[in-house]
């Protein structure tokens, strides 16, 4: 990256240099940048070469001077600035919100994308996980025999750890607090290379069951929870109400594919039990050896799964249908964000193309307000080079200015973007402004000014100047050239902005249709929190069911609560259970699906009322459907038509797992469908458990959320009434995710809206920017063409047919660029295609709405001008004359 | 001749003869020493050429560019020499110690 941005900054600088001479110098500097660079520079010092070397190559071009000529010269362009600040204001303004924008959005590409992650040598690092394919899943867990056999067998590997998520109460020195949690096999630290700040990882014998608990904290809870206390390594600790060993802290920002864990614990491995191949629930991560490729570890994961029919059996699990992959750990984190941010690249990028674009109009245009000066300066004795050096240094200024400006702005709106950025955007902590940004903003920058400070040095050719001269210098020309050329820039900028316009209103619309996905329930005056029960305090499912009922019981007598449900997974989004799951009488065939139901939800029978999930067919769960009933359960509409397409589920019967130990439960009602993997994914099978049956079963699980309906008003002002109702009757038992259904769907969809919101703004701009340059094309030409127009008044032509005329041109140049504007936006609105929801990528109302806006800001860019233009007084023009 | 002329000549005639060479040994930004090896090389100073193909590819690097003292250069860096010597001499004097910064120039 580095090396790519020196080799462009070399191609920039020589191009500085006279022709004559150009390749020489290039040759020569690329050979002396490439020996400092192996000489182990550092990047301060070749920066400063670079800088020296445009310093060297301005010297050719310009002749020598000395840095007190320098010097004056600088204080005359920044005056000469300060002498027109409107123009100035303008012209630093749009750089620095082009540069800004650029930087910021290329330090956080940079920071999320590109850059390495942060373990020794990351690019050896893989993530292992295995598919179903005949049931769709892809990117799914790996279980402990199929673990244990990869890491035994596999010599592409120099090691392979392996974790689980979760979450923990953690009691630190004050409220308890329940935080995300890694169950991680003790060699997984060492596969990935990073040394504990504090103290050590487990031991491997720490890592068996039965062991006493021992912890590893991240750096972060580690200052929160226990106030950076040096001596932690070595205090014993409640989790989840058992007593625990600190054994190490984590340096900052260490984590595992953006699991965020607090909190690292031994995965406990039982490594003599080969037996549970189905019980998939691991993730690994292995380190390939030195000069292993990731296709040759691929190879061997594959041979390595087809022998494993001989160890398991023709069950399930078969190479065919059950492959092993892997995937680099980079790729694996940033993978699924990539599009979108290099789409905001993208966008960004075209900002600042079209800010170069108004700059350089702005330049050109006051080179020709500068043709008497040029000419004067000239006749006087001026060589051509002083004054391409003193149009030279005005543009680097200029550039400079913007460039700072621009830098400001960067800082800013980074520290903007990762507040409002959403929480899964990985990396984002990360991001900063880094020296190859810095450099990039730079380069843009001068790279602006030098092409088109340099525009005015034309005027002081030999033929200009007697020309200007004569002219009296009263009024400027600009030549059919210039005119196509500013022509030119307004159709760019007009054709930019209406891509970018077309692209935003894709992503709005799609955003629309996202927030109008039906979830399945009614979101509205919901509040919800999840507790976890530990087994310290809550040893038996009765213990936790009767913990349950009281909190609902309390809750209900509250005033403003309408309902109280407590249910184990919230919607809409929550990980895939994909249970296997035996229909009675399902007879299964090549052409049947799996039966393997995605999401099990145990509630309690006051759900479907409080969701408002309406009931399709049968009954919902009642209070008497427990251990003395029938055991029951209900499905979505989705398992029904699956598994009992054209006829009726109610009595069917069907059971968790294949074991005899498990009785049937008959289906007694179908709901309506609930999103439970996302707004903008189908929704999966689902079945549904009634608490005070099916825990007395089998065992409740003891994350349970909770539900609460209000009456009407802010959910919010509940949240003290759900405190208390907990804490009443267990104090030392941490509320998480206290918080509204409303605020629940907006985490949903924080990333789409996080790019809606930033492609729309860049859209906004790009609007604006291109409006300032019609807009100021069109003043321009007006005042160029004062006279003609006075004397077409003079002579008799009507304020309306003057109007329309100036109007007519402007117009015309900018329907060019609303032509170019649709082809690319249909040429490229199908990168966008990946992010949409449920709209094409050729959607017509886009495609309407983004050139009818254009079309009205490029008439008000023009309307104002043109209006002018009927006020010229033709006397004043004449009396020139 | 500037200071910086007489630096570079000396570090030619000390068989220095490559840019980022000449700029290692006399701490000399690349802003002033290309200038400086251009300059020489017009006014016949110096001569330069790119060092031949193969023993380039033979060290894996690129083509270099090399640098040497014409006849008339090498008087140059003599008197450079000469003046670098009655620098240092002011300085070990401790000329500029005593007299500050009115002896910056000399």
């Amino acid at each position: 990256m580095t090396q790519a941005l020196f080799r462009a900054w070399l191609h920039l600088v020589s191009a500085v240099v006279p022709a004559g001479e150009r390749s020489r110098w290039r040759d020569e500097w690329h050979a002396d940048i490439e020996d400092v660079h192996a000489s182990g520079a550092s990047f301060g010092e070749l920066l400063a070469l670079m800088i020296g070397l445009a310093g060297a190559a301005l010297h050719f071009r310009f002749g020598g001077m000395t840095m007190d000529g320098w010097m004056k010269e600088l204080v005359h362009a920044v005056r000469g600035l300060l002498r027109r600040p409107a123009f100035a204001l303008v012209a630093v303004g749009t750089l620095g919100l082009g540069i800004g924008a650029n930087t910021a959005i290329f330090s956080v590409v940079n920071g999320v994308v590109l850059e390495p992650l942060p373990y020794p040598e990351s690019e050896e690092l893989v993530l292992l996980t295995t598919s179903f394919t005949g049931m769709g899943f892809d990117h799914f867990w790996v279980s402990p025999p199929e673990y244990m056999q990869v890491s035994e067998q596999m010599r592409s590997f120099e090691s392979v750890g392996a974790f689980s998520t979760s979450e923990a109460s953690i009691g630190g020195d004050e409220q308890p607090e329940r935080v995300a949690a890694a169950a991680v096999s003790w060699q997984l630290f060492e596969t990935l290379g990073v040394a504990p700040g504090l103290g050590r990882y487990f031991a491997e014998e720490e890592d068996v069951p039965g062991a006493a608990p021992v912890a590893v904290l991240s750096h972060e809870l580690w200052r929160r929870s226990f106030g950076g206390d040096p001596g932690i390594v070595g205090r014993t600790i409640d989790v989840d109400g058992e007593a625990t060993t600190v054994v190490g802290v984590m340096p900052a920002h260490f984590d595992i594919d953006e699991a965020a864990a607090d909190i690292w614990v031994p995965l406990g491995l039982d490594w003599t039990n080969r037996n549970n191949f189905g019980s998939h629930y691991l993730y690994l991560v292995g380190r390939l050896r030195q000069g292993t490729s990731v296709a040759t570890a691929a190879r061997e994961l594959d041979t390595l799964v087809r022998g494993w029919t001989d160890v398991v059996g023709t069950g399930h699990i078969s190479a065919d249908n059950h492959p092993l992959s892997l995937i680099s750990l980079q790729e694996e984190v940033v993978g699924d964000v990539r599009p979108a941010l290099l789409v905001l690249l993208g966008a960004v990028g075209f900002v600042l193309l079209i800010a170069c674009a108004n700059v350089a109009n702005l330049l050109m245009a006051r080179a020709q307000d500068r043709q008497k000066e040029v000419a004067v300066r000239a006749a006087m004795g001026a060589g051509r080079g002083r004054l391409l050096r003193q149009f030279l240094t005005e543009g680097v200024v200029l550039a400079l200015a913007g460039g700072i400006l621009g830098t400001v702005l960067a800082v800013l709106s980074l520290n903007v973007l990762r507040a409002v950025s959403p929480g899964d955007l990985p990396r984002i902590t990360e991001v900063d402004l880094d020296g190859t940004v810095l450099l990039f903003t730079t380069a843009v920058a001068i790279a602006t000014g030098v092409l088109f400070g340099l525009a005015p040095a034309r005027y002081a050719g030999p033929a200009d100047l007697a020309k200007t001269l004569r002219d009296g210098g009263t009024r400027s020309t600009s030549s059919s050239g210039q005119r196509r050329l500013r022509s030119l820039l307004v159709i760019s900028e007009t054709a930019l902005a209406l891509i970018l316009a077309v692209g935003a209103g894709l992503m709005i619309r799609s955003f629309g249709v996202l927030n109008s996905v039906e979830p399945g329930f009614e979101p509205e005056g919901l509040l919800t929190f999840q507790l976890y029960l530990p087994p310290a305090t809550y040893p038996d499912t009765e213990d936790q069911l009767d913990f349950q009922r009281l909190v609902i019981e309390s809750l209900s007598a509250e005033p403003g609560v309408r309902r109280v449900a407590a249910m184990s997974g919230l919607p809409p989004v929550r990980s895939l259970n994909a249970n296997d799951t035996q229909f009675e009488g399902f007879v299964t065939t090549q052409d049947s699906p799996p039966q393997n139901v995605d999401f099990y939800q145990s509630i309690t029978h006051d759900y479907l009322a409080t969701m408002e999930i309406d009931i399709v067919e049968g009954r919902g769960f009642e209070q008497t459907d427990d251990m003395g009933g029938i055991p029951v359960a209900l499905v979505n509409e989705t398992l029904a038509n699956r598994y009992f397409p054209g006829e009726s589920a109610i009595g069917r019967r069907l059971r968790p797992g294949f074991s005899d130990d498990v009785p049937f439960l008959e289906i007694v009602g179908v709901v309506e469908d609930v999103k439970q993997a996302g707004l903008d994914a189908p929704v999966g099978t689902e079945l549904y458990f009634h608490y005070p049956q099916t825990a007395l079963l089998w065992g409740a699980p003891r994350t349970v959320n909770f539900i609460v309906a209000t009456e009407g008003g802010d959910p919010t002002a509940l949240a003290p009434v759900v405190r208390r109702a907990v804490w009443d009757r267990d104090g030392s038992l941490p509320i998480s995710g206290l918080r509204t259904m409303t605020e629940v769907m907006g985490a949903a969809t924080s990333r789409q809206r996080f790019l809606t919101t930033l492609l729309a703004g860049f859209a906004g701009l790009a609007l604006l920017l291109a409006a300032v340059g019609t807009y100021g094309v069109m003043t321009y030409t007006v005042s160029q063409r004062g006279r003609e127009l006075g004397i077409r008044m003079a002579i008799g032509a009507q304020a309306s047919s003057v109007k329309r005329m100036v109007m007519a041109e402007g117009l015309r140049v900018a329907a060019v660029g609303l032509v170019l504007g649709v082809a690319g936006a249909w040429a490229l609105t199908g990168i966008l295609d990946s992010l949409l929801f449920g709209i094409d990528a050729r959607d017509p109302v886009s495609f309407l709405v983004g050139p009818s806006l254009l079309a009205l800001v490029a008439v008000l860019a023009c309307w104002v001008p043109a209006r002018r233009a009927t006020r010229v007084d033709p006397v004043v023009v004449l009396r020139e004359e | 001749m500037t200071h910086a002329t007489a630096l570079i000549l000396q570090a030619l005639a000390t068989d220095h003869r490559h840019g980022f060479q000449i700029m290692e040994v006399t701490g000399l930004p690349s802003g002033t020493v290309y200038p400086v090896l251009r300059r020489l090389e017009r006014e016949t100073a110096v001569e330069s050429e790119w060092e031949d193909a193969e023993s380039a590819s033979a060290a894996g690097r690129r083509q270099r560019r090399t640098y040497r003292l014409t006849t008339s250069g090498q008087l140059l860096a003599e008197r450079a020499r000469q003046r670098l010597a009655n620098t240092r001499k002011l300085l070990s004097d401790g000329a500029l110690g005593t007299a500050g910064p009115g002896m910056g120039g000399a």
